[in-house]
């Protein structure tokens, strides 16, 4: 953390303060809002004042399994980015490190569950396809409406 | 190498055709502030950073970014899809509409096509990474002027998403530039 006095700050460049990570918001809250990290999340004021805006489709509870199941597979992969951004630029948080092993883990499970039941998530994959090559089956990620 | 993964960083919904909100969305995808802009910067800056960490950030962000162009066109893409001609036309998005129908084209939200020029690559990591921090806030405040104009939850959802992504990014940006100070003394004092 940068805890110089200001005189001992040097003139003409930007100070960002490093982020010491503590605590992290549970899987669903940190993807729903963008962040799982509590003091990352500042909100646009116009969002957070306004119940009717905020994450709007999440709250409906999704009906159908493969969607259901997609949500955790992309939530345990938003927290995964988050904590290698974070570990890029701090290596040596062995919290940090130790809870991107964790959500790795939980991921690797989860993952294999979804491509066994509705097919590749990657077309290089780390398992063998089934017969005829499924990579071609719709939906494609932004055909959500079908 | 880059590897592809069928599904979005972030679930995309609309809550229906509005060929008006989609002509101004499209600006993050091929606009100056964009998501392929703040790609394509990262992963061109990254052949000159010096600091490991950097090179790790960029990458890693401007793989991200990629995520979000996905997304956005995703939205785009949605908007228009059941759109009828007269919607189109009313939005003002005919002239879009002649030359593009309704595929995705890298423009800006005033039809001005996608150029090298939005982003910079300038040799002295310090002098990109404050490049680098301004281009999320830039980014930033786009988000916040198309949540203002959207009338549409479903992507004010997404929008919202989006707009704290660069939050975050601007952060590791940030300590990034922490490092590459750091660093630099170093190098002037040994
Ligand atoms: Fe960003």
């Amino acid at each position: 953390m940068d805890k110089k006095p200001y005189t001992e700050k040097e003139m003409a460049r930007a100070y960002v303060p490093v982020q010491v990570y503590t605590t992290r918001y549970d899987l669903m809250e940190g993807f729903k809002r963008g962040t799982i990290f509590p003091e990352l999340d500042k909100p646009y004021t116009k969002v957070q004042d306004d119940p009717k805006l905020e994450y709007n489709w999440l709250d409906k509870g999704e009906q159908d399994n493969r969607r259901k199941l997609l949500r955790v597979v992309q939530a345990l992969e938003f927290t995964a980015i988050e904590f290698n951004l974070y570990l890029d630029t701090h290596p040596e948080d062995k919290k940090a490190l130790a809870d991107f092993n964790t959500t790795c883990r939980q991921l690797q499970t989860v993952r294999r569950e979804y491509e066994n039941r509705y097919g590749p998530l990657t077309a290089c994959g780390s398992t063998p396809s089934r017969y005829p090559w499924p990579w071609i089956e719709e939906p494609w990620p932004w055909e959500i409406m079908g | 190498m880059w590897v592809y993964e069928k599904k979005l960083q972030y679930p995309v919904r609309v809550s229906g055709p509005n060929p008006q909100l989609a002509k101004v969305i499209i600006t993050q995808y091929g606009g100056p502030d964009g998501e392929i802009s703040a790609s394509l910067r990262y992963l061109t800056q990254r052949y000159t950073m010096p600091l490991p960490q950097g090179k790790a950030v960029l990458t890693d962000i401007g793989t991200e970014e990629l995520a979000h162009m996905e997304i956005v066109a995703a939205l785009v893409y949605n908007l228009l899809e059941n759109a009828p001609l007269e919607q189109i036309k009313a939005a003002g998005m005919d002239a879009y509409y002649a030359d593009h129908d309704k595929a995705l084209y890298l423009v800006n939200a005033s039809g001005v096509p996608w150029t090298a020029a939005y982003v910079q690559s300038k040799g002295d990591p310090i002098t990109d990474l404050y490049e680098d921090m301004a281009a999320e806030e830039k980014a930033r405040s786009t988000y916040e002027w198309l949540i203002n104009l959207s009338d549409d939850p479903c992507v004010t959802d997404v929008l919202r998403f989006l707009r704290e992504r660069e939050v975050v990014h601007f952060q590791r940006f940030g300590e990034t530039l922490e490092l590459m100070y750091e660093y630099r003394d170093r190098k002037r004092y040994y």
